[in-house]
């Protein structure tokens, strides 16, 4: 391991570059989708664009979940409820262990995201405006009305919650920089954190670059014909 | 004779100007209104999708629809046509100001893109300005079914 000249402490690799870039992608797709809707009356053919994406940026994590670096595996952050409740108890006690990856409230946060992120997208797709007119998703004329009507209620419910747990998101890592001292984002830029005893693991292994592709592709895959085969 | 009927004449239209509106004559005046925008904008949104071939006269005669829609249709939202069997959010009496700007808006659009739209490219260029002009208007102040 090579230090860096300006940096006196070692670094570790906590997150690949397939799941960085994944995690910003989502950011930038979900502020694209939030602008094609609000700004100026919005941009249909963008937002019905950008919501395949987030879809597809959706099955790739679930598929990178399974077979990508370590970190990024669903079966090391996703944690018992258990060891969840135990890790909140020792967050309030200021005795809480300290993760490479996600730590286990973390790790819930990503999957609550993910799920809500899908939802998003998958209710768009059944979605349009009142008149079907101006907005409609790509299923939305394989559906009845009131399926419709409901995909739009859903919609917009589920956007609320979304913006409820970005919040909390965006709290929980401006609570670690600020009181833990434990600087989140430039790790998920970077994709290093300073070497530490971790509890889960003292470095990550990252995923391989031509697995990522596959993965990608896969999900462009199964979006787009899944799209197809329903009908849209 | 005749000034009788005149003066006669006068005073009934000066008390008809001044009576209320009925609130259901106001809601069935806005409702023709936008349902004769939604008709002619029906099948131009189709063209826009590519569902149906470019047709220019259907076009622009939506759009003159649209702007002559936008301009009548700020009259017919009087105070006490808040209830009724209505789609109409109270936020247009509580933004009345912002909700008019958007037919002022709507209105300019309309009349700017009956003038602009020449061809097919210009259509898909310019057309879904107005689409956004109707969701804007319908996402703050049309109650969801």
């Amino acid at each position: 391991m090579t230090e860096t000249t300006s940096s006196s402490t070692a670094k570790v690799l906590a997150w690949d570059l397939p799941t960085r870039l994944f995690k910003w992608a989502l950011v930038v797709a979900i502020a694209v989708a939030w602008a094609s809707d609000k700004i100026g009356g919005g941009n249909p053919a963008v937002h019905v664009t950008n919501g395949r994406i987030v879809l597809v940026l959706v099955v790739f994590r679930l598929l990178w979940g399974l077979v990508g670096g370590s970190t990024a595996r669903f079966t090391s952050f996703v944690a018992s409820p258990r060891t969840s409740i135990a890790y909140a108890l020792a967050l309030l006690r200021n005795r809480e262990g300290h993760y490479l990856g996600h730590n286990p409230l973390g790790g819930w946060m990503v999957v609550v995201l993910l799920g809500l992120a899908a939802a998003m997208a998958l209710t768009g797709l059944f979605n349009a405006d009142v008149d079907r007119m101006i907005v409609e998703g790509p299923l939305a004329r394989t559906v009845s009305d009131a399926t419709v009507t409901l995909a739009h209620k859903l919609h917009h419910k589920i956007f609320d919650v979304l913006m409820i747990c970005i919040v909390l998101h965006v709290a929980a890592v401006v609570f670690h920089a600020v009181v833990k001292k434990e600087r989140l984002v430039p790790a998920m830029v970077t994709g290093e954190k300073p070497a530490a005893a971790y509890v889960d693991a003292a470095r990550a292994t990252p995923g391989a670059i031509g697995l990522a592709s596959a993965c990608l592709v896969a999900a462009v895959a199964i979006v787009w014909l899944g799209i197809r085969a329903a009908g849209g | 004779m005749w000034q009788k009927t005149a003066v006669a004449g006068l005073v009934l239209a000066i008390v008809a100007s001044l009576a209320p509106v009925r609130a259901e004559d106001a809601i069935a005046a806005r409702q023709a209104v936008l349902k004769a925008i939604g008709d002619d904008i029906r099948p131009v949104a189709a063209m826009l999708r590519h569902e149906a071939p470019f047709d220019l006269a259907a076009v622009r005669a939506a759009l003159r629809t649209t702007a002559e829609g936008a301009a009548m249709l700020p009259a017919h939202f009087p105070d006490n046509s808040r209830t009724g069997r209505t789609e109409a959010s109270p936020r247009i009496w509580a933004e009345k100001e912002r909700f008019l700007a958007l037919y002022a808006t709507l209105a300019a659009d309309a009349r700017a893109a009956e003038a602009a739209i020449t061809d097919e490219a210009s259509f898909a260029a310019r057309f879904p300005k107005i689409l956004a002009d109707c969701k804007a208007c319908h996402d703050d102040f049309r109650l969801k079914k």
